[in-house]
């Protein structure tokens, strides 16, 4: 048995892992339309998945100035950039190992915090919203 | 790794020329779009598509609330100038790399924009610093790098 550490789970933009990041989340979601009728026997309902969505959430260090200029153009570019994840190893944990858990995407980034605190480390928070399926 | 207490944020008015906020403790940009699920019959599968309809974005921050006579506000700005912002009126604001004395010399400039300040609260808790918290709107686009308005 092999256990996937944290650090060896990263989020992936335009295929190269986001630097200094402390953590990532991703949330993969069915959203379901009760579809029960007349005909459904019992209290209970009877869920469908109509439709599917998924978002990543990644919390990191990046700090470099050339790095926070690029997440402002992103956001303002208002435009889909690839992103994924995968189990990374190698230089930095930062090669993709194309495990069985790679998955890959497009998704906006709708959500960005810069935090900019005296005497703390300039940690930035990003989000994205993918958007079609994921491969 | 950058820390925050060299990135600051700068503003300026039609009045004022562009100075760094004194006594500044936190500061964060916080950036939100608004998307829509823009999928329809047309889109083959489950998965739901998105795009952006509509973007904001806010500053906010807080610092020590100093004496209208201390040093630290020569050449900067503190509570009394955010007081006399709280109207309708545009501020062209900066977040730049600072080093030097008091960290206070502009040595590359992250973003830029103009806002309105909307929300302004003081904090005097007994045996602590006075402090403020600001929020400031964006109004229009934030640029990254360049300047704004000046």
């Amino acid at each position: 048995m092999s256990k996937i550490k944290g650090q060896n789970f990263r989020l992936l933009q335009n295929a190269a892992a986001i630097p200094e990041a402390t953590n990532c989340s991703i949330t993969l979601q069915g959203n379901a339309e009760d579809t029960s009728t007349k005909d459904t026997e019992g209290l209970f309902t009877e869920e469908t998945i109509t439709s599917t969505q998924w978002s990543a959430q990644v919390d990191t260090y990046q700090s470099d100035t050339t790095a926070l200029r690029s997440i402002i153009s992103t956001f303002i570019a208002a435009q889909a950039v690839p992103v994924g994840w995968d189990q990374t190893g190698g230089a930095q944990n930062r090669v993709a190992q194309n495990a069985n858990f790679k998955r890959s995407g497009n998704a906006l980034l709708n959500d960005f915090t810069m935090n900019f605190n005296d005497r703390e480390t300039v940690a930035v928070s990003l989000q994205f919203q993918g958007t079609g399926a994921l491969s | 790794m950058q820390k925050g207490q060299y990135i600051r944020l700068l503003v300026s008015t039609a009045a004022n020329p562009l100075t760094v906020v004194a006594a500044a403790k936190q500061m964060a940009l916080h950036g939100s779009a608004q998307t829509e699920d823009s999928s329809s019959k047309d889109t083959t599968g489950n998965a739901l598509e998105y795009e952006v309809t509509g973007q904001s974005y806010d500053i906010t921050g807080s610092g020590l609330v100093l004496t209208p006579n201390d040093t630290l506000l020569t050449g900067a700005v503190g509570l009394n100038d955010f007081e006399s912002w709280l109207q309708d009126q545009v501020l062209n604001w900066k977040i730049c790399v600072m080093e030097g004395t008091n960290n206070r010399t502009v040595v590359e400039t992250i973003a830029s924009g103009q806002g309105k300040l909307t929300n302004l609260q003081i904090q005097a808790q007994n045996k602590q610093n006075a402090t403020y918290n600001y929020t400031i709107n964006g109004y229009g686009a934030i640029v990254p790098g360049a300047d704004a308005g000046e």
